[in-house]
């Protein structure tokens, strides 16, 4: 009781602020009932010392007079057309009205109601407020202060109707967590490999655990980034570990040639994954697809191009101008040299499914050597023949055809595509962007 | 005349220190169905024409049971009614009646063809508040092989708009017209008993509920039903800029969550088991005017759009709303036209990363539960303790209530239920997704409670159909308007208001 008043005292007297029913409550842990109660007892103790210290607020609810209704308030406008066309047609129900009425309005408010079932006291303030909408400074208070601590045991504590039905996940802090592995990952890869290696050593096959080869996987990338320049990478780490860890992760999933063609970058990570390579079954698939040096241009153009957009403002704006072209340069040296090593992470992985759809299974060897893979494979073919009729008809054919690994496997084929048409859209894009380029140019003024 | 000296409920009174008894509240049954959930992955290729030649097969032998039944054996003047295909098998002079689907021309109404052909490409906001006008509306009747225009004075005696499906009986005059003499339409569809999708919960409380439900119907009286109630807001309109109705959204909270008033109110309070906020959420106003000053500055802007003039307070209140609520009690949160989903119809649900305190309560997109707090489309369909419910953000009604010359909303929803089409004007001038396979705005069952959100003002009825149906319209007014919001009892389906009133 004591805490309670030199809380209020406190709070309201000394600092000259507003206190509600649920700030007390929450304020000192107490069931808002008792928190109505000991504003009242509060109120009318320091009224009885010092009349008009304290003006409450106090909340009203029960059903009013039906002919108070259209009575001259605000709502005027509402309650007029509600008498009109409308509820002509609509059932009488029940109402019941929350009222929020100041200290000095209390008889008049009490007075328009047939029948009042709860009243209390619903804020003190030092003076009396002008507006009430100013309460909701308050209530904002509380807000912040019940969503700090949201234990479901504490709104039982303070009165909310507890619900034991809820539903709530748990939800994992996927964007926190993310960038924080990157930083650690750093020092985890001295540590990581040698322990994997003697994994291996002792169960080569399938000994691995999910978590690990995630782990592998971030491994070189991280390295990689560590290598391209110390001083930068400080607050680079962060984004660009980022970044290649989600390619590093694509990259671990599913086998270990992925990390194997990173491996030349670091020794230790190579040996783990010359380990680990066991465990992949089609190695003699893998090491023939070299890096592709075309299709880590592509790559280049199209992020570059993809920047060039998201920089691209209004106009050119004065300051992204003079930092952006050296971070650029910069980041391109360096992204250069990851985007490689993620190339190299990422392209196998990328590539890999689809050769095996096609002609997996469907596949012969005939000979295998010099790095070079001959053989037969099975391919769809469309024709098209005149039939008896005259009539041209088009059917698909399976047939056979022989290629040697020596052609690029089809869909780096359709990446240096891209690299050539992606390459003169982005000048096309200079010269004539009158054309098609910026899609604010179709809705500026004309 | 009140006396405060006897309130039951007087917390004007020293601390009494007893114990506060700890509140359970209800539990609500509820099983949303995805009637009106669009895929993912959605094309905007097709024509609309298809959506009136689905509705006019789905509904057209359910009218044509009603009129043949009706009119069978009808002899006018000495000439015996005959039902005829298609519109354009009408002969003049024949008596004759025909199903077809109702097309209104009116001058103030939009019309896309019109828009084509001057060469505007970006439809203008409709401003009028009405498209009727005295003269120069014409009701047609058409099918996929013609149309014809109706005239008579059965027409003026009911609520006709664009889309919806009807039975005309009457005989061509000379002016190429249809003389009405009666119409039909397809009245209400069949009604699925309580319970029809979901169980009751648990078996000690289904066999209370089931004798309690017959008994009720047996003696027909009015109980004043203990079960659980269901709250429905609409316009809670939470808004960065005004704030002239933050303290009575507080109120409303403060209410909901069962911490106003006194112990005795708090147990009714208890008893709300669901809260379903029928759209406009958020309010639109403060995001007008901002536009014009931003052109000056030239800011940072990524594809065109300055992140800096976004003001993301709204929806930040009602996530906070929502996130303080939701511990106490489900949530369904159907968007409205203000709202941040898709502007046409069927609105998808808001986004679950506008609510980054709720989201927690949602289901997982993969999972097939349901979520405590549940997204859902406008118009919604789903079961809320056994009764089936159809509920709508208002846009569909709003846009009814232009074609007719009339203020009775609730006829206008009873006109709906009767057309068994809750979107009827969609996709003339209600906007709406080109639908290929089904038009999901026709009602293949009749729901027990149909709400319509963002009205004006509220109004209730129930409306019974011809095999016993009867349901339950309600227009949920605004809340930023009008402060109210609606209970609805879940055994009786019984309606009270609630108003919150600062002074």
């Amino acid at each position: 009781m004591d805490e309670c008043r030199n809380y209020l005292a406190q709070q309201i007297l000394t600092e000259d602020k507003v206190v509600t029913y649920r700030l007390l409550s929450r304020a000192l842990k107490i069931h808002v009932n008792t928190a109505k109660e000991m504003l009242y007892e509060f109120h009318k103790w320091q009224n009885d010392k010092r009349p008009g210290t304290l003006h409450a607020t106090y909340l009203v609810y029960g059903t009013r007079r039906k002919t108070e209704e259209p009575d001259g308030d605000v709502e005027m406008t509402d309650s007029q057309s509600e008498s009109g066309f409308g509820t002509s047609f609509s059932d009488e129900v029940l109402i019941h009205t929350l009222t929020l009425a100041k200290e000095d309005q209390l008889q008049d408010v009490v007075q328009q109601y047939e029948q009042v079932t709860s009243i209390h006291v619903y804020s003190l303030a030092p003076h009396p407020l002008k507006d009430l909408q100013l309460l909701i400074d308050t209530a904002q208070a509380v807000t912040k202060m019940s969503m700090a601590d949201q234990s479901p045991s504490t709104g039982k504590a303070y009165g909310s109707i507890a619900n034991p039905g809820v539903r709530k996940r748990e939800r994992k802090a996927g964007v926190t967590k993310a960038a924080a592995p990157a930083t650690q990952a750093a020092p985890a890869v001295k540590v990581e490999p040698k322990p994997q290696v003697k994994q291996e050593a002792k169960q080569p096959i399938k000994e691995e655990t999910n978590a690990v080869p995630a782990k592998e996987g971030k491994a070189p990338a991280t390295t990689a980034a560590k290598k391209s320049s110390a001083a930068p990478s400080l607050k680079r780490q962060g984004s660009s570990g980022g970044i290649s860890q989600m390619f590093a992760k694509a990259a671990a999933k599913p086998r270990a040639p992925a990390s194997k063609t990173t491996s030349t970058t670091s020794s230790a990570a190579a040996e783990a994954s010359a380990a680990l390579s066991d465990e992949g079954e089609d190695d003699s698939e893998m090491p023939d697809v070299k890096p592709d040096p075309e299709a880590g241009k592509a790559r280049k153009s199209r992020q570059a191009e993809l920047r060039r957009m998201m920089e691209e403002s209004e106009d050119e704006e004065p300051e992204s101008k003079p930092d952006t072209p050296v971070e650029d340069s910069m980041e391109g040296e360096e992204s250069e040299k990851e985007e490689e090593q993620e190339e190299q992470e990422e392209e196998p992985v990328a590539v890999e499914p689809e050769p095996k759809a096609e002609d997996g299974p469907a596949e012969i060897i005939s000979s295998t050597g010099d790095g070079r893979k001959r053989g037969r494979r099975r391919v769809t073919k469309k024709k098209q023949i005149m039939d008896d009729q005259g009539y041209l008809v088009t059917i698909q054919e399976q047939g056979w055809e022989s290629f040697s690994e020596d052609e690029a496997p089809p869909p780096v084929k359709a990446k240096v595509e891209k690299v050539e048409k992606s390459a003169p859209a982005a000048k096309g894009k200079k010269t004539g962007a009158k054309g098609q380029g910026n899609i604010m140019s179709f809705f500026s003024k004309k | 005349m009140a006396d405060l000296d006897n309130v039951p409920g007087n917390l004007l009174r020293k601390p009494s220190g007893k114990q506060e008894d700890e509140l359970e509240r209800a539990a609500s049954t509820y099983k949303p169905l995805h009637s009106f959930r669009l895929a993912k992955e959605k094309s905007y290729q097709q024509q609309f024409a298809d959506m009136y030649f689905l509705r006019l097969t789905k509904i057209r032998p359910a009218v044509e049971q009603i009129a043949s039944e009706a009119w069978a054996d009808t002899v006018i003047g000495g000439e015996e009614v005959k039902q005829v295909d298609r519109v354009l098998d009408i002969r003049q002079g024949e008596l004759c009646w025909v199903v077809g689907t109702v097309y209104m021309e009116m001058a103030l109404k939009p019309n896309i063809m019109e828009d084509v052909s001057k060469d505007r490409w970006i439809s203008a906001p409709t401003s009028t508040n009405k498209y009727w006008s005295e003269e120069g509306d014409a009701v047609t009747l058409e099918d996929e092989s013609g149309r014809i225009r109706l005239v008579g004075d059965a027409l003026r005696s009911v609520f006709l708009v664009t889309g919806c499906i009807i039975a005309v009986m009457g005989t061509e005059n000379a002016n190429g017209e249809l003389e009405v003499i009666d119409l039909k339409f397809p009245n209400l569809p069949p009604q699925p008993d309580r319970w029809a999708v979901s169980k009751p919960p648990g078996a000690n409380g289904a066999a209370k509920t089931k004798t309690k439900d017959e008994d009720e119907e047996m003696t027909g009286t009015q109980t004043k039903g203990s079960g659980g109630k269901i709250a429905i807001v609409s316009g809670l309109g939470f808004s960065g800029s005004d704030a002239s109705h933050a303290i009575e959204l507080n109120l409303l909270l403060e209410y909901l969550l069962g911490e106003a008033l006194d112990p005795s109110t708090q147990q009714e309070l208890s008893q709300i088991s669901r809260l379903i906020i029928a759209g406009n959420s958020i309010s639109l106003d403060e995001r007008k005017p901002e536009a014009e000053q931003q052109t000056e500055k030239k800011t940072n802007k990524k594809y065109g759009y300055d992140a800096s003039s976004y003001n993301a307070q709204p929806s930040q209140l009602l996530d906070e709303f929502l996130a303080t609520l939701l511990p106490t009690m489900p949530v369904t949160l159907l968007p409205g036209a203000q709202d941040p989903a898709n502007s046409s119809y069927p609105q998808q649900p808001i986004h679950a990363a506008m609510f980054p305190g709720a989201r927690a309560y949602t289901a997982l997109p993969t999972s097939n539960d349901v979520g405590w707090f549940d997204n859902v489309t406008n118009p919604w369909e789903g079961e809320v303790d056994g009764w089936r419910v159809l509920g709508t953000g208002g846009q569909n009604l709003d846009d009814v209530f232009k074609y007719v010359d009339s203020e009775d909303r609730l006829g206008m929803m009873e006109a709906m239920c009767r057309w068994r089409c809750c979107a009827p004007t969609a996709p003339d001038t209600l906007w709406a997704y080109p639908f290929q396979d089904d038009d999901p705005f026709v009602m293949k069952a009749c729901p027990h409670l149909y709400f319509v959100g963002c009205q004006p003002e509220f109004g209730t009825k129930v409306i019974v159909g011809p095999d016993a149906q009867s349901v339950r319209l309600i227009t949920v007014p605004s809340f930023n308007a009008t402060k109210e919001i609606v209970l609805v009892d879940s055994e009786t389906l019984d309606v009270t208001r609630v108003k919150i009133a600062v002074s």
